[in-house]
């Protein structure tokens, strides 16, 4: 199995009225992870199906390899598929799942086997051969279905949201699974999720995407250091970014004003430095809570505390607006009534009044 | 050649010999279903002349009621010639409380067997679930003579019975599968905002059966009208409902058989269920597929 | 308040049905059976004879060829009603044009009662004027329809009339059954490129095993019960070739008054209905 390049040219998909994506241009590279990433009705799995051949393009092109798949069947776009939910013959046993769909395509006997064989030892699931997917447990399902998709040697691997449906140890145990796999066979993978944990564990590059477009695509750490606007910033990180409506003013110092206090913005690395409205963005994490002197400082009274286990989130205040800073519970700091802290302007993110980085 | 051309947007739509051949099933299944009806308005239409010499199939030359107005009022059940009418009203009053009495009585059996789980509850459903095997043949003559010591055999308010009894199990079934699927926690919550048995069936339960309700009603509705054989031994002459009627009409008949008299008849006799039918049968399927029949 | 006397409004709902089910039900079981073994004739008398009318029973020629008949018209019925009822049933869910007016011509004749379809297709029978004397009508002179008319067809006329009466009912379960499968089991045979024809036969099955299990149910029940529709239809005939157990009963009942034998044959039904229908759906309900 050759991994294969996929490339969404100028696709549009519409009901009706609705644009459900709007125009829209993907390189994927062959062999890397892709994660769609994106709250439900952004358009993920819309587009994972156009990809699959499952629905139609409304207009452009999808190509996969070097082949022009737009028409294509589904089953000549070289692609295997993993479902939400598993999608597995109830009345098969797993060897069954494995091998229908090369037994229906007329394989020979021995290469079934053999690929059957394979994908049961990758998968761990050897010994489960000849049950049925009612004695399986819902990990052991996903992989059946994993395993449904492996059979077929394709280039391109497309998983629909496939752990949304697992406990929370068991999505851990097999995000993991899958890393290994596709280290392993190094193939194209497409992965739908709403789950940003699974897209920053999982990508090479995540397509953060909302209400039809890709809002920002680029490597895990460039969607959770430079988010590309309000939105990616917004969306990525739990808890969430804290938000300051404030002003930039670039003369003689650049330096962010908002609503009871000052950050010079010493360190920032602008894109586009531009002076007028603006929202400062500061993770609850990059508050410093031992200054060293580096960086302003600020000083608050801490009003709540929301004790997360190994970690803790505590509210105070940045001049008028409220402050969340995440520290490590085995600081202490749960306890104090009052905190100093530190920005290092490097860390914060700043948007114009578009919601586009600055 | 277009073999150029680059696929861009929408695949083009073509219809397929795999879409053609389905239409054409449809269409050749939908013939077999509706030909007889066809034919059944057609021959009731006809006067018997242009029956024996026409052909089956062919439209009426001169449509003519002169058939339907017989079977209504004049055609002959044996010696009494009053046509089908007096046996629509004895449908009528048979139907309906064979259908209130049954859904009601099902409803509550139902609610009661699936949240009320008292003493003995497995065995009456077990009980229930037997008798709806049971042919009907089995209990005709005992039937007989418990009707006859109650004074109610041949009377109206026996045939009712008769019916409400052996459809009590059916419509139970229904509701049972139903309350089944509704979430236990609906019922606890109920429970605990202090409702009690009979409050929470008007409050809690009614109000979110319509679905299998109205499976409920039109099972039961056009199974009361259609029924021959209760009609036949229980309802007595003066209660003779349609098809027992028709039957009498079509059989009794001396030398030739008038074909567009007994046509006309047999769609008297049809036309409430029909018209039952087409005016409900959309939320007929739809209670289906909500699992009125799951289970 | 006791537990017991929280639930007592739940057993004064019920006691109408238990009364109906001990009485009726129980009564009639027992009495049914406890007759066949007597020599009831036009009135029940207490005179035990052992198995002597079961023996008489299947000595009959009547008996014998009823029973075949229902076991044939119950095959080829419920068989014929599956497999066309699935038939319409999936081609119905091909998101055709005028869906829903094809289901209501497929579910028609369902809302009919047996006395009218008899009727209806015994008048398609005729061979004087029925479809037989149409098509020749129309030039096909040696074309036959006369089923009803000759013994070892006339059964299969009134299998004919059943499934045109009976296929929308089970149709209609079945479509149920069809709307419920998710659909990424189809997205999945897409991908695999198994063709839609093969998934219906391999595939959706399996799937729908409740719902054909319950039309097959309802269907069997209807077979093992018909009566009104061989009345209409042949009135047993021609001569005895499409008795039925049903009718049998109800002759033994009303036109022989022997209600030895009109006992002894309700309980075969019985029995065979427990084993043959009974039995099966215990066992599948017990296996869910």
């Amino acid at each position: 199995m050759k991994a294969k390049g996929v490339s969404v040219r100028k696709v549009q998909v519409a009901y009706g009225a609705v644009q459900v994506i709007k125009e829209m241009d993907l390189e994927i590279a062959p062999g890397e992870f892709i994660v769609l990433l994106g709250a439900s009705g952004c358009g993920k799995s819309t587009l994972l199906s156009v990809i699959a051949g499952l629905r139609d393009v409304t207009a452009g092109q999808i190509w996969i390899g070097d082949q022009n798949v737009t028409w294509a069947e589904p089953k000549d776009r070289d692609i295997g598929m993993v479902f939400q939910s598993y999608a597995l013959y109830p009345q098969m046993t797993v060897r069954g799942n494995l091998s229908f769909g090369l037994r229906m395509a007329g394989a020979p006997k021995a290469v079934i086997e053999a690929r059957v064989t394979e994908a049961a030892a990758v998968l761990q699931l050897s010994h489960l051969l000849d049950r049925k997917p009612k004695a399986l447990s819902g990990g052991q399902r996903q992989r059946v279905a994993i395993g449904r998709a492996l059979v077929r040697q394709a280039g391109v691997f497309l998983f629909d949201e496939p752990l949304s449906n697992l406990d929370a140890k068991l999505r851990t145990e097999l995000r993991a699974e899958l890393k290994r796999l596709h280290r392993e066979l190094g193939t194209t993978m497409i992965f739908v999720t709403h789950d940003q944990i699974e897209a920053l564990t999982l990508a090479d590059r995540i397509a953060v995407m909302e209400g039809g477009v890709i809002r920002q695509i680029g490597t895990p750490k460039e969607i959770y250091r430079t988010p590309a606007n309000r939105f990616v910033a917004g969306f990525i990180g739990s808890p969430g970014m804290n938000f300051f409506d404030g002003k930039v003013v670039l003369d003689p110092e650049p330096r962010f004003i908002g609503p009871g206090f000052e950050l010079p913005l010493k360190g920032y690395a602008f894109t586009t430095p531009q002076a007028g409205k603006a929202t400062l963005g500061l993770r609850p994490e990059h508050v410093g809570i031992r200054p060293q002197g580096a960086h302003p400082q600020f000083t608050t009274a801490l009003t709540s505390v929301e004790p997360m286990g190994a970690e803790t989130l505590l509210w105070g205040k940045l001049g008028e607006a409220p402050l969340s800073i995440r520290v490590d519970t085995l600081t202490g700091l749960d306890e104090a009534p009052a905190l100093t802290f530190e920005i290092d302007p490097a860390l914060v993110s700043l948007f114009g009044e578009d919601g586009q980085r600055l | 050649m277009i073999s150029h051309l680059e696929p861009d947007g929408p695949k083009p739509r073509s219809l397929s010999p795999a879409r053609i051949a389905l239409y054409v099933f449809l269409a050749l299944s939908a013939a077999f279903f509706l030909l007889p009806v066809y034919v059944m308005v057609a021959t009731s239409l006809k006067p018997m002349a242009e029956i024996r010499d026409g052909n089956l199939f062919a439209w009426p030359q001169a449509p003519t009621l002169a058939a339907w107005a017989k079977a209504w009022g004049t055609a002959c059940t044996g010696r009494v010639c009053e046509g089908m009418s007096p046996g629509m009203v004895n449908s009528f009053k048979i139907a309906i409380p064979g259908t209130l009495f049954p859904v009601i009585l099902g409803a509550l059996n139902g609610y009661a067997l699936s949240f009320w789980r008292f003493r003995g509850a497995n065995w009456v459903f077990t009980a229930l679930l037997v008798s709806t095997f049971v042919p009907i043949q089995v209990f005709i003559f005992p039937l007989v003579r418990m009707m006859t010591a109650a004074g109610l055999f041949g009377s109206l308010p026996g045939i009712i019975l008769i019916h409400t009894g052996f459809t009590l199990p059916l419509t139970t079934l229904l509701f049972r599968n139903f309350y089944a699927a509704v979430p236990e926690e609906m019922f606890s919550a109920a429970r605990v905002d202090g409702g009690g048995f009979w409050s929470i069936f008007a409050f809690v339960m009614v109000p979110i059966s319509t679905p299998i309700v109205i499976v409920a009603v039109i099972l039961q509705f056009t199974g009361a009208w259609n029924d021959y054989l209760f009609g036949m031994i229980f309802a007595g002459r003066e209660n003779q409902p349609m098809t027992v009627l028709l039957t009498s009409i079509v059989t009794s008949q001396y030398g030739e058989k008038e074909y567009n008299v007994n046509m006309a008849a047999t769609l008297l006799s049809a036309a409430v269920p029909l018209a039952v039918y087409f005016a409900s049968g959309r939320w007929f399927v739809r209670g289906i597929s909500d699992g009125a029949l799951k289970g | 308040m006791t537990p017991r006397l929280r639930k007592l409004p739940a057993v004064i709902a019920m006691t109408p049905t238990i009364f109906f089910v001990v009485v009726v039900i129980g009564f009639g079981l027992l009495w049914t059976l406890w007759t066949s073994f007597t020599s009831s004739k036009l009135l029940p008398n207490n005179d035990f004879v052992g198995l002597a009318q079961y023996a008489r029973l299947f000595a009959s020629d009547n008996w014998q060829v009823a029973c075949v008949n229902v076991a044939l018209f119950g095959v080829l019925f419920i068989g014929g009603c599956l497999a066309l009822g699935y038939a319409l049933a999936v081609a119905l869910d091909q998101g055709i044009r005028f869906e829903d007016a094809f289901r209501t011509i497929f579910l028609m004749s369902a809302s009919l009662s047996f006395v009218v379809t008899g009727i209806v297709w015994q008048w398609l029978f005729d061979p004087t004027f029925g479809i037989q004397a149409a098509v020749r009508d129309w030039g096909w002179t040696s074309f036959r329809f006369d089923w009803l008319t000759r013994e070892e067809t006339a059964i299969f006329a009134l299998v004919g009339a059943g499934i045109w009466q009976a296929t929308g009912m089970g149709m209609v379960i079945m479509l149920a059954g069809l709307r419920g499968i998710d659909q990424d089991i189809w997205n999945a045979t897409r991908i695999d490129g198994i063709p839609a024809w093969r998934v219906y036969i391999h595939v959706i099955p399996a799937m729908i095993r409740p719902m054909i299990a319950t039309a097959a149910v309802l269907l069997s029940l209807t077979a093992i019960k018909i009566y009104d529709l061989v009345v209409v239809m042949t009135g047993g005939g021609p001569g005895i070739s499409t008795e039925v157990p049903a009718k049998y009963v109800m002759d033994m009942l009303f036109q022989r008054n022997n209600l030895g034998q009109a006992t002894a044959a309700a309980t075969i039904m019985l029995l065979a209905i427990c084993l043959l229908v009974g039995l099966p759906w215990a066992l599948l309900r017990r296996a869910k």
